[in-house]
């Protein structure tokens, strides 16, 4: 009998494709019609309908620059155009460290520079906690830290002399990628609407909070990101990554069918 | 001004994915690299917070949550010696009962009572009547394994032996809740964190870092292409 392939390296070939095909479509674009999902329509009109002078309390969980992010990118950019028409007021926070490391590169991207700090936003900075800081934040945010991230009192910042509980906010967005369940607990069903930006894969877990009327909207990164960015007429990462995830899922579902056909003839031919 | 970012970024990603190839010294040097900066970038931020939030209120005047917050946090410092390792769960249990009370009262409205409450069985359309009673199901279900799984026989046993066929059903919601978020979590990293990556490697410098990849991708194969193959056992 003549030589064989080990089995260990057929892995890499598969990643080796996975990659290949993943590259081709960044290279030669595709152009894959990309849908505006309904959910990402009820999320634009929530943040547009926003009444004037609200205070929209941003908590971001994770950093995954090429997929969460561009989606909390993008929401970004919505509920900015709203701040420096002076309508909205924005305040981030962070409750791990993982986004700290990436929020001067996404401040660049968002060109935060030009807005009056203090005025119509305040970066809170990292409140260790995780589900506890959101607790804490909800329930006194003066209590919860003393100073923004960049140490100034939080006495000192006129935004949030109007920001003591969640009682005090329009809107409550969440940018994470994993259990819906620690946003919801504390921001959830308190009279503000809530939005999640949540991983894909989430959505199922996400469902029955959206059904009972806890989650008003949510977002996912890559097409249904794609298709906000489309509706916002701002395109950005999602929109170029679009080709690529459908190429993707393609390749992810032969190569499931795949092996599960080698797996069986090979166990046959034994 | 030269765009680091650019360079360094396709250089460590491949370093990373040079173990779907082989054990080598660039995953090595990487997979420490990562692991010694997280820590580092973790440690400096946690140290500023309790500057920030705990020492300087203290010498400021406001003492007392700050006391609580270091005093806490230091007990915990007592597990490092053998002697004095039990007084540290005294911190655990206190923040443990605090977060358990936290997640408790959160979860009662959106998690329970909301969840529980189906607006009509017969107002909508039939796929939507058929999703409320599947997740009416799944979770007095879920409750039911967590509080009513209770071992055959016993006085117990006999009362609850028809909440446990309902526990039964909850953890087969369980099982395939888990398995589809799992399977679905593996597949969106992949799917979306190999095309984002990808995308610094069909554009200058990274095309042509992953060039030099290549070539010393193709050189290792072809020193070692004898070692891929086995002959199998007849």
């Amino acid at each position: 009998m003549g030589k064989k392939l080990k089995q260990e390296y057929e892995d890499s070939i598969a990643a080796l494709l996975f990659i290949l095909v993943a590259s081709i479509p960044m290279a030669i674009p595709l152009g894959i019609p990309v849908e505006i999902d309904p959910m990402t329509m009820t999320l634009y009109d929530l943040i547009e309908e926003i009444p004037d002078g609200g205070i929209v309390l941003y908590d971001l969980t994770i950093l995954n620059w090429f997929t969460n992010f561009q989606s909390d990118i993008a929401i970004f950019k919505q509920i900015l155009v709203r701040v420096r028409a002076g309508e909205l007021y924005l305040v981030i926070m962070t409750e791990v460290t993982g986004p700290i490391m990436g929020i001067d590169k996404a401040w660049d991207t968002l060109k935060l520079g030009d807005l009056d700090y203090g005025t119509q936003w305040v970066y809170l900075g990292l409140i260790p906690g995780l589900e506890a800081a959101e607790a804490a934040v909800a329930s006194d945010v003066h209590a919860a830290k003393t100073t923004d991230h960049y140490g100034t009192p939080l006495s000192e910042l006129p935004l949030m002399e109007r920001f003591h509980s969640i009682d005090d906010l329009a809107l409550v967005v969440t940018g994470m990628n994993t259990s819906p369940d620690p946003p919801c607990r504390q921001f959830g069903g308190k009279g503000v609407p809530l939005i999640l930006q949540n991983g894909i894969s989430t959505i199922p877990l996400m469902m029955p909070y959206v059904e009972a009327g806890i989650i008003q909207a949510y977002m996912t990164p890559g097409l249904q990101t794609a298709g906000y960015e489309k509706l916002q007429g701002d395109l950005g990462l999602a929109t170029s990554f679009a080709d690529a995830q459908s190429t993707t899922v393609a390749y992810a579902l032969v190569l499931m069918l795949g092996t599960n056909l080698v797996y069986h003839w090979r166990k046959r031919q034994k | 001004m030269i765009d680091w970012e650019s360079i360094m970024f396709p250089i460590i990603t491949l370093m990373c994915w040079s173990i779907l190839y082989r054990h080598s010294f660039l995953w090595e040097i990487v997979q420490h690299s990562i692991v010694g900066l997280s820590l580092a970038l973790i440690l400096k931020f946690m140290l500023d917070f309790i500057m920030g939030n705990m020492i300087t209120p203290i010498f400021q005047g406001s003492i007392y949550p700050a006391i609580i917050g270091l005093t806490l946090g230091l007990i915990t410092w007592l597990r490092l010696a053998k002697s004095t390792r039990d007084f540290s769960y005294i911190s655990f249990a206190i923040m443990t009962g605090i977060g358990t009370a936290i997640c408790a009262i959160g979860a009662v409205g959106p998690q329970i009572l909301a969840q529980l409450n189906v607006a009509s069985w017969v107002a909508g359309t039939p796929v939507t009547n058929f999703n409320n009673f599947i997740m009416w199901l799944s979770t007095v279900g879920t409750i039911a394994y967590f509080i009513f799984t209770y071992k055959r026989g016993g006085l117990a046993g006999s009362v609850f032996t028809g909440l446990n066929g309902l526990a039964y059903i909850g953890r087969v919601f369980m099982m395939l809740a888990f398995g589809t978020t799992l399977g679905a979590l593996i597949a969106e990293m992949a799917i979306m964190g190999v095309t984002g990556y990808a995308y610094y490697y069909v554009k200058p410098p990274g095309i042509y870092i992953l060039a030099i990849g290549l070539i010393i991708l193709i050189f290792d194969i072809s020193r070692r292409w004898e070692t891929f193959f086995y002959t199998p056992e007849e």
